[in-house]
């Protein structure tokens, strides 16, 4: 699974967390399907930081779906159980 | 006593897997200080350490040292998960407001583990304190 993440291209709108670290696309298209995929043994959060453009749960193992905003623009992403972890997505 | 020993050690063990297993992440997120990673290897040698010793003695010395690293370990997972404890010295704000599988089985494990310790060293002190310890003196 993180082999075809890490290779995929940004139209494919996935993100992996490994290690407590967010491996984001370059860009996703505004209100595409994002697929989360945690390899954690934790849970995380895709959280936007601020306005709460999005915020779902990944349990460990767990892949999730969410929709990308549709305004484009970079969005700050926090894991609301881990406060360390961060990322930037941008839409557009 | 002897499969009292054994759970015990059993308990702390699967505490102290689930801890070296988590360490890594941990310690990506929680990097301050001497790291939540490096604190979850320190808990897991040490139960690894108290459940050798419970095993390999069986004293009332080891159930007390079991029942302690059990405590200490239920403690701050419990801690972690309610309480937004900030950095303290040494050791990382590893504030966690969320159960799942593998911390709960850790967290199960270490209360096991806790009061089989107890029992033991009170069947311990009881063994000391009984009709033999008389006949001794």
């Amino acid at each position: 699974m993180s082999e075809s993440a890490a290779a995929a291209p940004a139209e494919e709108a996935v993100i992996t967390i490994a290690d407590f670290e967010y491996q984001m696309p370059e860009s996703i298209a505004p209100g595409a399907e994002v697929t989360v995929i945690n390899e954690d043994d934790a849970p995380h959060t895709v959280t936007a930081k601020g306005e709460g453009e999005f915020n779902v749960e990944a349990g460990p193992g767990e892949t999730v779906t969410f929709t990308a905003p549709e305004k484009a623009g970079e969005y700050e992403v926090i894991c609301t159980y881990h406060p360390q972890m961060s990322g930037m997505l941008v839409i557009g | 006593m002897l499969v009292l020993r054994i759970l015990i050690a059993v308990a702390l063990i699967v505490s102290a897997v689930i801890h070296f297993q988590l360490a890594a992440g941990f310690q990506q997120a929680a990097p301050t200080g001497i790291g939540g990673g490096n604190i979850f290897r320190i808990q897991g040698a040490v139960a690894v350490l108290a459940a050798l010793y419970v095993l390999v003695r069986g004293t009332r010395r080891s159930y007390l040292l079991a029942a302690l690293v059990a405590l200490a370990s239920l403690a701050a997972v419990i801690a972690y998960r309610y309480v937004q404890i900030p950095t303290l010295g040494p050791i990382p704000s590893m504030y966690e407001p969320v159960w799942y599988t593998t911390k709960t089985i850790t967290a199960v494990a270490e209360a096991l583990a806790l009061v089989l310790a107890l029992i033991g060293y009170t069947l311990r002190r009881k063994s000391h304190t009984g009709p033999q310890s008389h006949v001794e003196r």
